[in-house]
C-alpha cells in the first residue's frame, strides 16, 4: 500500500487530473459513465420503492420462447439452445444466461428435454449449474442430463458442423439462437429450418441479423436482446433498468443532435469535452 | 454464502478491470517481486487470466471425453465415430506436444485436413443464403419490395458483372455508385443507431452485473 | 407456376455448386471496378518509409482462406516492397500457422523480386497468444512479456533484431487487422484507441465496418475476394484472385434468378387464391 501511495505522489503530474490516464476520452467517458450508473441505480430503487417509473415498451418475439418449448412439448422433441463464442465475463454472455435460465425453467416445468451445445469451455461450465438449478426448482433433479451440455470445440467452424450434427440427428422442435455469432449463424439457422423447427435468435452482431430475419421465425436485435434478458426475469426491479436503457439512449441522441450543431457552427467546445 | 462470494468477487473484478482501463496510477503501477525483479500490475493480472483460460481447456476436453466414452459403452447411435473423435482428439493433441506447431505431421494435418474442412464448411454459407434468400425475400409489403431492391443493387455492386452492366466510370457511378452511397448513408445510419443502442444495452447490463442484480448466471432469479 | 414458390433445396444447392466450378475453371476476365477503401490501403502502404514498423493481424482461419489470405498476401508482399517492418500476430490460433505459411510464401516471391525480406530482421511472425483481448491489451505496455518473448516459431525474441524495436506496441505502429470474426476489430476499436487501424474483412462483414471507416476511426479497408482482386491489380496489374471473380459473380446472378422465381410463384399463388 505505502509503494502505491509513494507512486501516486510521484507520478501525478502526466495524469489528467492526477489521476486518470492521458487517452482520448477518458474522462469523459469515466463521468459520463458514472452519470449512467446514477441514472439506473435511481430507476432501479424507484422500482423498488414502489414509485410511478415510466411505462416500457413492448419486445415482440418473447412470448414466442414459451410458445416454441411448448411447441417441442407437445411434438416430444428437444428444445436447443446455444449462443456461440463469448468470454465468460462478456456482457453478451451475461445477457445469455438470463435467456437459458429462462428456456432451461420452461422446460424443466414442462418436462422437455433441453440440449445445450457450446464452444467456450467456462461458459459451459456455468450453463450447467443453470439447467441443473432450473431442475431443481422444477422438482425434477433426476430430469437434468449432465450429457444433453455439450462442448464442442472451440474452433468455429468445428462447432458449427457438431451443432448442425446434433440438430440433423436429434431433430429440436425448437431452436434458440442467443447470443453472439458469425458465420456460423445462417449455416445453424439453415440446418434448423431443414428440420422443421421453430426459431428465436437474439442478437447483438450487427453483421449475422438480416441471417437470421431471414432464417429464423423470430428475431430480436440490436439492444432488444439485452432489454429482453432483463424483462424476461418479470421482476420490477430490472424493469428500472431498462426504463434507464431508455432515457440513456434519448440523452445521447440529444447530445449527437447538439453534436452536429455545433460543429456545423464550427464550435469544437463539445467536441473537446468529449474527447478529453 | 454459496452465492454470496461469487457475486462478492464478480463486482470486485469488474470494478479492478474498469479502474485499471481509466485510472493511471493503477494502469502504470510495478510490482517487485522478491528476487528484486519487476512487473506491471496489470501484467500480473492479465497472465492469472491466460492462465486460468489454459487450465480451463481441460475442462472442455474433459467433458468431450465423458461424452463420447458414454456414447461408446452405451453403444448408442453413431457411436464409432465417438471412437473415431477420441482417437482424432488425442492423437493430433499429442502429435502437437511432441513436435511442436511447426512439426511435419501437425502441419500436414492442419494444412491438409483441417484448413480445407474450414473451408468447405464456410462454402457452405453460399448454398444456404441461397436458399433462406429464396425462401425469405417476398414482395409481401412495400418494405419487402424496397429491401428487395436495395439487396439486388449490392449484390451486383458487389460483382464485376454489375460492373459490366453498369460501370463504375457511367452514370452515377454505377451499380458500385449507388452501392457505396446505400451503404454509407442509409446503411451506415443504422448501424450506429443500433450499435449506440447494443453499447447502452450492454453497459446497462454491467451495471446490473455490478449492483448484484444480475444473478442468473447462477441459476437464480 | 405456384410451383416456383417451392423449389427443392437440392436443386438450389446443385446449380450454385454448378455455377461456382464453371468459372474456377474457364475463367471469363469481366472487368472489376475499384473501391474507395482498396485505394485507402493501398496508398497507405505506399506511403511507408523504409524502416517503418507496422503490425498485421491474423483473425482468421481457414473458412476464410479464400478471402483474406490473397489479402494478407498481397498487403504482405506490398509491405516488404516498400521496405516497411511487418510483425505479424494473430488473434486466431486455429489461422495462426496459414497466416505463417501465406507470409512466409509473400516473402518468398519478394525475394525472388529481388526485395529485402529476411525473417528476423524484415518480419517477424509472432503468431498465436493465449488470452485474448487481455493479452492484446497487454501488448501495448510490455510486448515481451505478453508474448512470452517468443514466436511462432519459438525463436526468442532477443536473437530477433526487429524485435528490439518492439517492446512496445505504440501508436506509431499502424495495424492492418485480417478479420474474419471474433475476437478481430472490436479488440482494437475498443482497447487501441488512436492507432491507425486498417481492415480486410470477409465480404460479409462489409455493412458491420462501414460506420467504423466513415467516422475514420478505421482508416480503409479491404472487402472480401473483391478488394484482394483490386489489391492485386493495383499492386501487379492483375493476379490470381481477379480470375476468381467471375465465379463470385454467376454466384450472386443465381440468387437474384431464385428471388424472381420465388415471388413469381407467390404471386401466381396470390392471383389464383383471388
Amino acid at each position: 500500500m505505502s509503494d502505491l501511495l509513494l507512486f501516486l505522489a510521484a507520478e501525478a503530474p502526466k495524469y489528467k487530473w492526477g489521476i486518470f490516464r492521458d487517452v482520448k476520452g477518458c474522462v469523459f467517458g469515466f463521468l459520463v459513465g458514472i452519470a449512467l450508473f446514477v441514472l439506473t441505480y435511481i430507476m432501479i430503487q424507484r422500482a423498488r420503492a414502489g414509485l410511478k417509473i415510466p411505462e416500457i415498451r413492448h419486445i415482440p418475439g418473447l412470448e414466442a420462447f414459451e410458445e416454441a418449448v411448448g411447441r417441442a412439448t407437445e411434438m416430444g422433441r428437444p428444445v436447443h439452445i446455444t449462443d456461440y463464442y463469448e468470454y465468460m465475463g462478456d456482457y453478451d454472455t451475461f445477457a445469455f444466461w438470463s435467456y437459458l435460465s429462462h428456456v432451461a425453467k420452461l422446460c424443466a416445468s414442462y418436462d422437455t428435454r433441453i440440449i445445450n451445445t457450446n464452444s467456450d469451455y467456462l461458459t459451459m461450465v456455468v450453463n450447467e449449474e443453470i439447467i441443473r438449478q432450473a431442475y431443481l426448482e422444477a422438482g425434477r433433479p433426476d430430469a437434468f442430463n449432465r450429457d444433453d451440455v455439450r462442448f464442442l470445440s472451440d474452433w468455429q467452424f468445428g462447432y458449427t458442423m457438431g451443432v448442425a450434427g446434433i440438430v440433423a440427428r436429434e431433430k429440436p422442435a425448437a431452436q434458440f439462437l442467443i447470443g453472439y455469432f458469425y458465420a456460423e449463424a445462417l449455416i445453424i439457422a439453415e440446418s434448423g429450418n431443414l428440420v422443421g423447427a421453430v426459431q428465436v435468435a437474439a442478437t447483438s452482431a450487427t453483421a449475422q441479423m438480416p441471417f437470421f430475419v431471414a432464417a429464423c421465425d423470430y428475431t430480436l436485435i440490436g439492444e432488444e436482446y439485452y432489454a429482453g434478458a432483463a424483462l424476461l426475469s418479470k421482476e420490477p426491479v430490472i424493469y428500472g433498468s431498462v426504463v434507464a436503457e431508455d432515457l440513456m439512449r434519448v440523452a445521447f441522441y440529444a447530445l449527437i443532435i447538439a453534436g452536429a450543431i455545433l460543429a456545423t457552427l464550427k464550435v469544437d467546445a463539445l467536441r473537446n469535452a468529449v474527447l478529453f | 454464502m454459496r452465492r454470496e462470494i461469487p457475486i462478492i468477487l464478480t463486482i470486485v473484478f469488474l470494478l479492478v478491470r474498469a479502474l485499471f482501463e481509466l485510472i493511471g496510477p493503477l494502469y502504470d503501477f510495478q510490482i517487485t517481486f522478491p528476487d528484486g525483479t519487476k512487473e506491471n500490475l496489470f501484467t500480473s493480472i492479465s497472465n492469472a487470466v491466460v492462465y486460468m483460460s489454459v487450465v480451463a481447456l481441460f475442462m472442455g476436453v474433459w467433458n468431450l471425453t465423458r461424452n463420447h466414452v458414454g456414447n461408446i459403452r452405451r453403444k448408442r447411435e453413431n457411436w464409432p465415430y465417438s471412437i473415431w473423435l477420441l482417437v482424432v482428439l488425442y492423437a493430433y493433441a499429442i502429435i502437437g506436444i511432441v513436435e511442436g506447431m511447426e512439426g511435419k505431421h501437425f502441419e500436414w494435418i492442419y494444412t491438409g485436413v483441417i484448413v480445407p474442412l474450414d473451408s468447405t464448411t464456410f462454402s457452405l454459407l453460399a448454398f444456404f443464403i441461397a436458399s433462406a434468400a429464396y425462401r425469405a425475400f417476398r414482395v409481401r409489403s412495400l418494405e419487402a419490395g424496397l429491401m428487395m431492391v436495395v439487396a439486388f443493387i449490392i449484390m451486383m455492386g458487389n460483382t464485376s458483372l454489375g460492373n459490366a452492366i453498369w460501370s463504375q466510370t457511367s452514370w452515377l457511378g454505377g451499380f458500385k455508385g449507388i452501392r457505396d452511397w446505400l451503404m454509407n448513408v442509409p446503411n451506415g445510419a443504422g448501424f450506429r443507431a443500433i450499435n449506440l443502442g447494443l453499447f447502452i444495452g450492454a453497459y446497462v447490463t454491467a451495471v446490473r452485473v455490478a449492483l448484484g442484480l444480475e444473478r442468473r448466471y447462477l441459476g437464480v432469479d | 407456376m405456384e410451383k416456383l414458390e417451392n423449389i427443392n433445396p437440392r436443386w438450389v444447392y446443385l446449380v450454385m455448386a454448378i455455377l461456382l466450378t464453371i468459372p474456377i475453371l474457364k475463367p471469363v476476365g469481366l472487368a472489376l471496378g475499384m473501391d474507395e477503401g482498396t485505394k485507402t490501403v493501398y496508398n497507405w502502404v505506399e506511403s511507408l518509409k523504409p524502416g517503418d514498423i507496422v503490425f498485421g493481424d491474423v483473425a482468421y482461419a481457414g473458412g476464410s482462406d479464400a478471402e483474406l489470405s490473397p489479402q494478407l498476401s498481397a498487403w504482405f508482399y506490398h509491405c516488404m516492397k516498400k521496405g516497411a517492418k511487418a510483425v505479424i500476430v494473430a488473434q486466431w490460433n486455429t489461422g495462426a500457422s496459414l497466416g505463417y505459411k501465406v507470409c512466409q510464401a509473400a516473402a518468398e516471391k519478394a525475394k525472388q523480386d529481388g526485395y529485402s525480406a529476411e525473417y528476423g530482421t524484415d518480419w517477424v511472425y509472432v503468431g498465436y497468444k493465449a488470452g485474448g483481448t487481455t493479452t492484446w491489451r497487454q501488448m501495448q505496455v510490455d510486448f515481451w512479456n505478453a508474448c512470452a518473448e517468443t514466436d511462432h516459431l519459438g525463436n526468442k525474441f532477443s536473437d530477433l533484431p526487429l524485435m528490439e524495436r518492439v517492446k512496445q506496441w505504440t501508436p506509431d505502429m499502424p495495424v492492418m487487422i485480417f478479420t474474419a470474426g471474433s475476437p478481430g476489430l472490436p479488440t482494437y476499436t475498443n482497447f487501441f484507441v488512436g492507432w491507425p487501424l486498417y481492415v480486410g474483412n470477409v465480404a460479409v462483414q462489409a455493412a458491420e465496418v462501414v460506420p467504423y471507416v466513415r467516422s475514420g476511426q478505421v482508416k480503409g479497408n479491404l472487402l472480401g475476394m473483391t478488394g484482394a482482386a483490386q489489391y492485386e491489380i493495383l499492386l501487379w496489374g492483375g493476379g490470381p484472385t481477379v480470375k476468381k471473380m467471375d465465379a463470385q459473380s454467376l454466384g450472386h446472378l443465381w440468387i437474384i434468378v431464385l428471388i424472381v422465381l420465388g415471388n413469381i410463384g407467390y404471386i401466381s399463388k396470390l392471383r389464383k387464391k383471388g
